[in-house]
């Protein structure tokens, strides 16, 4: 018996060996081509489960086949964002950045730009001035570290109000208001009707609410109201909090404690009645929302007090296409063609119209383009091409510290352990260590 | 017992059982359901019943494949564990010297923080050519969670009484021979008791498994289930599907080897 249990042992131990030992050989992701020529691989959180993959793979498809015998792309997805950062991080620590990669740029944190590995894309700009002029040069200049361009701007999501008009019309609402305190007054009438009238999350990075939180805040103290550096116990982060708050008390049950996947299902299936989220949203809409066009989109409210302009965006963080330094110029080569064929009008217009991914590059869009592109994804590109200004989102720019203090601070807010002062007061020691 | 002191005892075993039973009967409702009516009606049955969400998740992704890599990993790293942990408990059976600093220094990981530990892992593993394998991933588990292993197997083993091993060396049985005839024979409950928690913990864990992965060949069931869960979108239903897919392997051994996990837990309580 007891001879028997260590065979077992024995042959388990082999049979997991060589499960490993077969596994250890790296295998084609989505994409992988002929394995002719040079093979680059694209670490993206671009899962084939979401339509922004699937073009991708499609993207990757056709520049395969347009360099055959030369280049071939191969796609490597993780699915989850925060997962996708800290495998790009220990990579860049390990010495083995991936060929491509999509990152998070934030001023805050230039590790990963100061970490020596990365690729400076500056010479193959200044050689295709018609490449270069594709980008926003703000974002070329933000991106530009010691005289080093250390990626490729690839998206900068415009975060915009997602609402259903059916919804409104049922709560005897007929139009987008045009300021808070009449959003707040809507806002009172949705949750009469049986609704929620905001999805707010306060888990993770409280992404919903600290959208609502960033427009509130611009909207009372301007643009550079939380720029780094600002003092953010001041007069228009506490009316940020005492709205916040109010929006709280207006939302969904569980948005106290609630996450992104939980905040985002309640509006799509009709639980709740607008929504402050990015162009990714449009995707679950399309595929969620019966009468997809009934989910229209809006610009956030101000409070009319010349603040700002009306119109403004809120932005997610600049997202950048970052590269590991090559040795080998052919591969250097393929990373180039690559990222040239991927920021292409052609690839960007595909990428916005069935990828419902709007890319940081000019993305100029035909009739016919505009006539395929989804109701939200038109009005994402009329409202962002429009906006006065863009500002990153609020939570993005702070320091670690405060982003990981930002839950329970929210909480105690919506739960009224905390005052929108003591919330101003706090939030700002947070920042400041 | 008394009438009232009974169902005292089956109120209590009741609602304890609801207790457990009640998420996993939720999850597995709710693997039938549509994204909807997981919304709409959250613990009820489903209205409509969708068989079709499993084959949906199984078109979807490999689960199967993910599976195989989770087990592989679990059970290579559950079979080094254990076999280090019956050697180093044997070695500290007796007395050397630094021997308690070497048992000190053998459960030192368990108060060490895995996420810290997070990039040097990761520069050792790609260094040794390892990075994107299951052989990697079960290695590494077998490094983060030995001082688990290697502390019920020490416990258990202590509780055998020295006069076994001193009869063994009076019958002429050498230090080897007495670790493979004796001490490992006798600490084979506790190993089985080890062996079970390392599987399932080995098989549960997901921080690792999708940092040290990139690929379909080498990630696991864990990373799998993740792919209905994206940043951008959250499938519940194919999430769910493919959660009670990989649960099932680990449902159906505990369903098979219940006495003898029970027995285990139990062995080595009473002298």
């Amino acid at each position: 018996m007891k001879k028997n249990a260590f065979a077992v042992l024995g042959i388990t131990a082999a049979v997991a060996l060589l499960a490993g030992c077969n596994s250890a050989v790296p295998a084609g992701g989505s994409g992988s081509g002929s394995g002719s020529g040079t093979e680059i691989e694209i670490l993206s959180n671009f899962t084939s489960d979401v339509t922004r993959g699937k073009v991708l793979d499609e993207l990757i498809k056709q520049f395969n086949s347009e360099h055959k015998g030369d280049y071939t792309v191969v796609s490597k997805a993780q699915p989850d964002w925060p997962t996708l950062q800290q495998q790009i991080r220990s990579s860049i620590s390990a010495g083995s950045a991936p060929d491509v990669f999509l990152y998070n740029y934030n001023p805050t944190d230039l590790s990963r730009e100061k970490s020596g590995a990365l690729m400076d894309w500056s010479s193959a700009l200044e050689d295709d001035a018609d490449w270069k002029a594709r980008f926003k040069q703000d974002n070329l200049d933000a991106l530009t570290i010691d005289g080093q361009l250390i990626g490729i701007p690839g998206d900068q999501a415009p975060t915009l109000f997602y609402y259903n008009k059916d919804l409104f019309k049922k709560a005897g609402i007929d139009a987008f208001p045009a300021t808070w305190d009449e959003y707040l007054a809507d806002a009172q009438k949705l949750k009469d009707s049986g609704v929620g009238a905001i999805s707010l999350m306060t888990a993770d990075d409280s992404w919903h609410t600290m959208n609502a939180f960033s427009y509130l805040a611009t909207a009372e103290g301007g643009a550079d109201v939380y720029a780094p550096g600002s003092d953010l116990d001041n007069p228009a982060i506490v009316k940020a909090a005492d709205y916040t708050k109010r929006l709280l008390a207006l939302s969904t049950p569980d948005a106290v404690g609630g996450n992104y996947a939980a905040s985002s299902s309640n509006f799509l299936n009709g639980q709740s009645a607008s929504i402050i989220d990015g162009p990714w949203l449009i995707s679950s809409i399309q595929s969620t929302v019966k009468d997809a066009c009934s989910i229209g989109v809006a610009a956030a409210p101000t409070f009319d007090n010349g603040e700002i302009d009306p119109g403004y965006t809120v932005t997610d963080s600049l997202n950048v296409w970052g590269a590991a330094k090559q040795t080998d110029k052919k591969k250097e080569a393929a990373v180039v063609a690559w990222m040239k064929f991927f920021t292409s009008n052609d690839s960007a217009v595909k990428m916005a119209v069935e990828g419902e991914y709007p890319m940081a590059v000019q993305t100029e869009l035909s009739d016919a383009d505009k006539e395929k592109a989804s109701c939200q994804m038109a009005e994402v590109l009329d409202i962002s091409n429009a906006a006065p200004a863009a500002i990153v989102q609020m939570a993005r720019g702070i320091t670690t510290d405060a982003q990981a203090q930002l839950p329970s601070l929210l909480e105690s807010l919506a739960l009224g352990q905390t005052t929108p002062e003591q919330f101003a007061t706090k939030l700002q020691a947070a920042n400041a260590q | 017992m008394s009438i009232i002191g009974k169902s005292f005892r089956w109120v209590v075993l009741g609602v304890f059982t609801l207790i457990t039973l009640l998420p996993l009967l939720w999850l597995v409702a709710s693997s039938f359901k549509t994204q909807a009516d997981i919304f709409a009606n959250p613990f009820g049955l489903p209205s409509e019943w969708r068989f079709d969400n499993y084959a949906a998740a199984l078109d979807a992704h490999p689960l199967y494949l993910y599976l195989r890599n989770s087990i592989g990993a679990a059970v290579l790293a559950t079979v080094v564990i254990v076999l280090a942990s019956l050697m180093a408990s044997y070695a500290l059976l007796h007395r050397f010297r630094l021997s308690r600093a070497t048992f000190g220094f053998l459960l030192f990981g368990i108060l060490l923080p895995v996420n810290a530990l997070m990039t040097p892992i990761f520069f050792l593993v790609n260094m040794m050519g390892l990075y994107n394998s299951v052989l990697g991933l079960g290695l590494v588990y077998a490094g983060l969670f030995f001082p688990l292993g290697f502390l019920i197997v020490k416990t258990y083993m202590d509780t055998t009484p020295a006069e076994i091993f001193e009869a063994a060396r009076i019958d002429g049985a050498g230090f080897n021979s007495v670790f493979v005839r004796i001490a490992a024979p006798l600490a084979s409950p506790g190993a089985i008791t080890a062996a079970i928690f390392l599987m399932i913990t080995a098989f549960n864990e997901l921080l690792f498994a999708a940092i040290l992965t990139k690929d379909t060949e080498a990630q696991t069931i864990q990373v799998g289930v993740r792919y209905f869960l994206t940043t951008y979108s959250a499938n519940y239903p194919l999430a769910f599907a493919a959660t009670v897919i990989g649960m099932a392997p680990t449902v159906v051994i505990y369903i098979i080897l219940s006495d003898r996990i029970v027995a285990a837990m139990t062995a080595g309580s009473l002298k």
